[in-house]
């Protein structure tokens, strides 16, 4: 089909034709359109100046062990010459902040809480608009107080702190919604996912390292488990040796996640489920933004059983929208005062089981779990009602394909294969393209 | 120059004919045009051995090969069901043309003398259908 269109004296025939009149006033209106939006546009500033790279050494989200515990509220930022200025993180024309706390010197150095303002001037006065947001810094080794007051508003281009070094050698920055007030620190949003800007550069994806297989019944250990699971080889393919982990923690198996070929399934883990069939699932996962040696808790983590059953086919759950069985996404963590929770609730530090609260590799459960037995499920957690329960899924072979990608949409995936058993019959097979 | 558009029209309707008159296939099923059993299996080539119908007593382990036309240009789950109290689903990938696999006792016993026959369904709109077979299709086996 060929589709034509007539351009005649400058306006589309039949739609409109301007006068000149029409034309001027609409010149006049774009650029007030231009200017306002130059006027008001606000957006959000990499909170360290002098910087070469935005570089970050820790997420959102990642878990912190104090008084209380909790999971990291902001993400860490490395200096790039520990001797830098801090800036609001709220900036361009017409925004501003005020001061509504600072604290220390702490053992960790200062802290400063601003909240977010726009503010107009029309002769000598000047309005200030809140916002509905504001941030913190911690960690600066110089005083604040030297030129800053609690309770006044500044323009956002009075530097919050000038030629600072870094309690351990970071800035630690949070985006809070609504507003930090007093002592109340709720709503953390995580800052990456608020303004590109805050982006640090990462072109690394996240790694999928191992997964564990929990079927115990040890409830005193917090197992959810009630099944038989049996390393399986078949077709005379060995998956045993290469992929499975000797040195697991006892009831956990421990299954090594290779690198991803998609088409060969050959690759990964198999195992045989059998008794009761119910097995749960812990994912060891580390995501290195762009400080060498960093670990860092990933973005987002999705689980998949047998893809093909939802639309899309089994192409990249992402692309196609497939919903997860599981999902764990750090965007917001509500932190009230309730919902303070113990690592386990989500992920280890350490091993599953050996959880001292060191930093090292993170293992995430794939299922949703409540330590306390109070109902109060971390918000982290987008489906927390939703669970692999293999304990339901039909006699045969399954496949769960494991997700997980940072901010900046840096994706890997893993797969790992069982066989839910139920009767004395095994029949295990797989699929050939050719 | 008419003779030339009343060619064309005419080659047209002809391939319009031939499009309309085969069904396209259906995203997950097909045919299955083969399926073989076998007591051994060629792990270097992915391939059955010692392939037949009729096996002696005393074997513990029959693999099978099922083969697909015009299956599928999405993944799906495959369900077996042997002529037992017994059946099992699969996942397959997309583009899938055959799945292999092993059946036997869990415990690896000898499996017992009669004969098994298996049937083989796929998953579509919430219901397993059956596929349909091409005529040569042998579908069982007999251990004496």
């Amino acid at each position: 089909m060929i589709v034509t269109a007539q351009y005649e004296g400058g306006s589309f025939i039949g739609l409109w034709k301007p006068s000149e009149v029409n034309m001027r006033s609409t010149i006049y209106f774009m650029l007030l359109l231009t200017l306002g939006a130059f006027c008001f546009a606000q957006d959000y500033h990499w909170p360290l100046t002098n910087v070469f790279d935005q570089t970050c050494n820790s997420t959102f989200g990642e878990y912190r062990s104090g008084n209380p515990n909790h999971f990291h509220e902001g993400i860490d930022i490395y200096p790039a010459d520990n001797s830098n200025d801090v800036i609001c993180t709220w900036g361009s024309y017409g925004a501003g902040y005020e001061v509504e706390e600072i604290s220390g010197p702490h053992t960790d150095g200062y802290y400063v809480t601003i909240q977010h303002y726009n503010f107009t001037v029309n002769g000598s006065e000047t309005t200030w608009i809140e916002q509905a947001h504001g941030s913190r810094y911690l960690h600066m080794t110089a005083d604040p107080m030297l030129h800053l007051s609690v309770n006044h508003r500044y323009s956002d281009d009075v530097p919050i702190i000038e030629n600072s070094t870094f309690y351990n050698d970071h800035l630690h920055f949070e985006i809070r919604a609504p507003a930090p007030v007093s002592s109340d620190y709720q709503d953390a949003l995580n800052p990456m996912n608020v303004d590109a800007n805050l982006c640090p550069d990462d072109a690394n994806a996240p790694s999928l390292l191992a997964l564990y297989a929990d079927g115990s019944t040890d409830q005193s250990n917090h197992h959810q488990g009630d099944a038989v699971i049996n390393l399986w080889n078949f077709l005379k393919y060995d998956f045993v040796t290469n992929l499975y982990d000797s040195l697991a923690v006892y009831p956990f198996i421990r299954l090594t996640l290779p690198t991803e070929t998609r088409d060969n399934d050959l690759d990964d883990p198999h195992i045989l489920i059998s008794g009761n069939c119910k097995v749960r699932f812990v994912v060891k996962i580390r995501d290195v933004i762009n400080v060498s040696g960093s670990t860092c808790a990933p973005y987002w983590i999705g689980l998949y059983i047998d893809t093909a059953l939802a639309p899309g086919s089994d192409i990249d759950p992402i692309i196609t929208g497939s919903v997860p069985e599981y999902e764990v996404k750090f965007d917001r963590l509500l932190e009230t005062n309730d919902e303070k929770h113990d690592e386990e609730d989500i992920y280890h530090i350490d091993p599953p089981l050996i959880s001292n609260h060191s930093s090292g590799e993170y293992y995430f459960r794939l299922y949703p779990y409540d330590r306390n037995g109070d109902g109060d499920i971390p918000s982290c957690i987008l489906t927390g009602s939703r669970t692999l329960q293999t304990e339901n899924l039909w006699e045969g072979y399954h496949r769960i394909r494991i997700v997980v990608k940072d901010i900046y949409g840096n994706v890997k995936t893993g797969d790992a294969h069982f066989y839910v058993r139920r009767s004395d019959w095994v029949d295990y097979c797989r699929a050939f393209r050719n | 120059m008419n003779r030339i558009i009343l060619g064309l029209l005419i080659i047209s309707f002809v391939i319009i004919g031939t499009k309309c008159g085969k069904p396209p296939p259906n995203d997950y099923g097909g045919t299955i045009v083969s399926i073989k059993f076998g007591t051994d299996w060629d792990l270097t080539h992915d391939t059955l051995l010692n392939k037949g119908t009729s096996f002696g007593y005393g074997i513990t382990k029959v693999y099978y090969e099922i083969k697909f036309e015009d299956r599928s240009l999405k993944g799906g789950v495959v369900k077996k069901k042997w002529q037992l109290p017994f059946e099992s689903v699969c996942f397959i990938p997309k583009d899938s043309k055959r799945i292999c696999g092993e059946f036997h006792y869990f415990d690896l016993r000898i499996m017992d003398s009669g004969t098994y026959q298996v049937k083989v369904f796929y998953w579509e709109a919430g219901e397993f259908k059956e596929y349909p077979y091409a005529e040569s299709v042998n579908t069982q086996f007999t251990i004496e």
